[in-house]
């Protein structure tokens, strides 16, 4: 793994960001311009895809809490799928999956 | 009634042989009576017999109720005595309850509550036999409820004693003292209701620990006050019943406290400790003692850590790196690398990972304040049941120890916390033990992790 790479693509008003790679401080900036231009085309949610991701460290869960404050304040819906075990336990102890429903799969996170 | 024979066993008078006149109606000759002196001869020891014979069933009649009493006091108290004591990481709670003739109603008790932690009760109905028993049952059953629901330890005791004051016999009260130990940090909270004082074994010696409060079912809205101690590493907590310091030699003096406290000082730790007390009883009270009262000894000891002092544990690895972002992922990676061989548990490696991740990260930044010619160091240690990994910085960030905030989601979404801060959090959350060390100009932070246990263990 590595550098991050966030690919958003667009279902019918469901914004999804694929995460490939590393979510920690480096990985932040990027994370939060492309979270803002999914936000820009107005959709009823947006799911990020962390089925390719790496490794996300404290900075990581900084990074996730700052997106989640960005739709929050556009009234967004924040979901999340393809997380493994372990981050789903993270998302779990820190609350983030009270805040973020958290799908087994793409399909269900897009569903409307 | 013509003729009184008595009847005399012994030289006790025993009946009478009463008759009337004769059929004939003659008087009764000098051959009558003679005849009649010798069957009250030896009907007199035979009816004697008999006597003794009927007031010996009745007597066993009524041992063998206070005895079925007895069984059924002793049943009820051991059915609801814990089977078996939990076991978690690190930690041993031992036991020892052994119930006097007339069986009294200590109890103790271990409730598993959420996240590992686990809810410790000892306690004594001022009553024996099957009254105690029954007050003992009900008061282990609306505790087991109360700790369930709440968490501090004084509000469950405040809720149990409303509970019970109600409906317990005016002359009975119940001493208990309740506490949730957190294995994970080695605290101990707890609140007591008029029981004798825990007492810890501390680097200072043995100390009581003192929190007040009334025996439950005395009086109605009794308040609990709360005391919290931390177990060390390789130390016990001792709670007990009043019939250790309490049992009395032939010649009237007691065991007392400062034979009790005096032996928990001597170092012996666990079940070695019960040992060593019950050892320390036997001799004070000599041969041939029998309980006049239940003696219950609960034991709370953290395993010794045996960091820096046993040669069980070997190194599995030893570096420095520089302190420059990035070093951690690297670190990381080997540490995964160098674990790789040991009995890990499902999810554990990425536990490692993203606790040893954060810990050198933290020591780069805030330990060393990022400066590149100050190293972290960094070794990883196994044995049979455990993984130590020791990260050290030099405390260049300052010497005050940072005080960590711990994060709340909400206030981060609402701006009043700033999104990071989730380091230590995740750290905690990954091992099983944390421990930092700030001495001789270095802060080590150790990282424990349980392994499997074997099975032929």
């Amino acid at each position: 793994m590595g550098e991050l790479t966030a690919t958003l693509n667009e279902h019918d008003r469901v914004s999804v960001i694929s995460i490939e790679g590393d979510l920690d401080g480096n990985a932040s900036d990027q994370l939060s311009a492309v979270v803002r231009e999914a936000i820009d085309s107005n959709p009823v949610r947006v799911v990020l895809d962390l089925a390719g991701l790496g490794f996300m460290n404290s900075s990581g869960i900084a990074a996730v809490v700052g997106i989640l404050r960005q739709a929050r304040a556009a009234g967004v819906e924040l979901a999340a799928t393809g997380l493994s075990d372990h981050y789903r336990h993270i998302f779990q102890i820190t609350r983030l999956d009270q805040e973020i429903a958290v799908y087994p799969d793409i399909s269900d996170a897009t569903a409307r | 009634m013509q003729l009184v024979v008595p009847l005399v066993a012994q030289g006790e008078l025993i009946g009478l042989l009463n008759l009337g006149e004769r059929l004939s109606e003659q008087e009764y000759s000098t051959e009558d009576l003679q005849l009649l002196e010798r069957l009250a001869g030896q009907a007199a020891p035979a009816l004697r017999v008999a006597q003794l014979v009927r007031d010996e069933e009745e007597e066993a009649r009524l041992r063998e109720r206070l005895e079925q009493e007895m069984r059924i006091a002793r049943l009820i108290q051991q059915n609801f005595l814990p089977g078996s004591a939990p076991e978690p990481h690190g930690w041993s709670l031992d036991t020892y309850y052994q119930p006097a003739r007339e069986v009294g109603g200590d109890f103790y008790d271990f409730i598993e509550l959420g996240e590992g932690r686990i809810g410790i009760v000892i306690g004594d109905v001022t009553d024996k036999g099957v009254p105690a028993a029954l007050v003992m049952a009900s008061t282990r059953s609306v505790l087991r409820a109360a700790a369930a629901r709440l968490e501090d330890p004084g509000k469950v005791l405040a809720r149990v004693n409303s509970q019970l004051e109600p409906d317990i016999p005016e002359s009975m009260f119940v001493t208990c003292l309740y506490g949730v130990l957190d294995p994970k940090s080695g605290q101990f909270r707890f609140a007591n209701a008029g029981h004798n004082l825990p007492c810890l074994q501390t680097e200072d010696g043995p100390v009581e620990i003192t929190a007040t409060g009334m025996p439950l079912g005395m009086m109605s809205g009794t308040t609990y006050e709360e005391s919290s101690v931390e177990i060390g590493s390789g130390r016990s907590l001792v709670l007990y019943s009043d019939a250790l310091p309490e049992a009395h030699r032939p010649d009237g003096e007691m065991f007392g406290f400062p034979r009790v406290i005096k032996t928990i000082g001597n170092g012996s730790t666990g079940a070695n400790l019960i040992d060593e007390l019950l050892e320390a009883l036997a001799d004070f009270t000599g041969e041939g003692w029998e309980e006049e009262d239940d003696v219950t000894i609960v034991v709370v000891n953290r395993d010794a850590m045996t960091r820096g002092s046993s040669g069980q544990r070997r190194e599995l690895m030893s570096l420095t790196v520089p302190s420059r972002s990035g070093q951690e992922r690297e670190v990381m990676d080997l540490v995964a690398e160098a674990v790789k061989e040991l009995s890990l548990r499902s999810g554990q490696l990425e536990q490692i990972r993203t606790a040893v991740s954060e810990a050198v990260m933290n020591a780069i930044e805030h330990g060393n304040a990022g400066r590149s010619d100050l190293d972290v160091g960094i070794r990883v240690m196994a044995d049979a049941k455990s993984l130590l990994i020791e990260i050290s910085d030099h405390q260049a960030g300052g010497d005050t120890v940072e005080r960590r905030v711990e994060p709340d989601l909400e206030a981060k979404l609402t701006g009043e916390q700033s999104p990071r801060g989730w380091g230590l959090f995740l750290i905690e959350e990954m091992v099983d033990q944390l421990d930092i060390d700030e001495t001789g100009g270095r802060r080590t932070v150790s990282l424990t992790f349980f392994l499997e246990e074997s099975k032929d263990g």
